[in-house]
């Protein structure tokens, strides 16, 4: 299941366009070892793991990752 | 718990629950043998960083947090009424949420849960002082009894990062 908030996780107030400087950042974003290259190994895993707390554990890390 | 098979070997036998790699000394310092602070409201804890500052640190745990180089953290100012009120979500909903994550793999920190639900209490009740204000954040606010419908506004990171 899936649910959003409306608010960011820590404020951002971007004051002026930087093309090159939005190139770096979105590779954090969605580049090999992004945000959301994290967040779907984490939410896949937990899938197979076999200890409860390891998957309530990767299952909230998960979510984590997909706020960032 | 199952047994579960994992490679040919037992799973509970690689790693038993209560076993020192899972219970290692990450946290040694954050258990409830080591809070020495009274049990009154929410106590100053030595080993955990206040929400405000934990927040722009992005950890709650002191012995967990390493400053990079000179790093000194920002330093987070309301101009409004609005910031204030934002920032106090974040900082309350932050310290919970750390919590959250270090009680899915210690669950049986009595210490640490009541400090969790105290910190959730708080977070609430911030969140719906400032939905009652500002409109809502969360889609089961009470803050969208009016109309037009107050969850077609700006996105928060398309303007003003709140």
């Amino acid at each position: 299941m899936w649910a959003y908030q409306k608010r960011l996780q820590y404020p951002v107030n971007i004051k002026k366009r930087d093309l090159k400087m939005a190139k770096a950042i979105v590779t954090q974003y969605g580049g090999s070892n992004g945000e959301l290259a994290a967040a779907l190994r984490y939410l896949n895993q937990r899938y197979t793991m076999p200890d409860d707390r390891g998957k309530a554990l990767l299952t909230d890390i998960g979510t984590e990752e997909l706020t960032q | 718990m199952n047994n579960y098979e994992y490679n040919g070997y037992v799973y509970e036998d690689m790693m038993p629950l209560n076993s020192t790699l899972l219970n290692n000394n990450l946290f040694s310092d954050v258990g409830p043998n080591n809070i020495t602070t009274p049990d009154t409201s929410i106590p100053s804890r030595p080993n955990l960083f206040a929400p405000r500052e934990a927040f722009v640190r992005g950890n709650l745990f002191r012995n967990l947090y390493n400053q990079y180089k000179n790093f000194q953290p920002a330093i987070l100012n309301a101009r409004t009424e609005q910031e204030r009120l934002y920032l106090e979500l974040s900082q309350t909903s932050f310290a919970a949420h750390e919590l959250n994550l270090y009680l899915d793999n210690y669950p049986n920190d009595t210490t640490m849960i009541k400090l969790f639900n105290d910190y959730r209490k708080m977070a609430n009740d911030a969140l719906k002082r400032y939905e009652e204000k500002f409109g809502p954040i969360v889609i089961s606010s009470d803050a969208l009894d009016k109309t037009p419908w107050q969850w077609v506004t700006p996105f928060p990171w398309d303007e003003g990062g709140m």
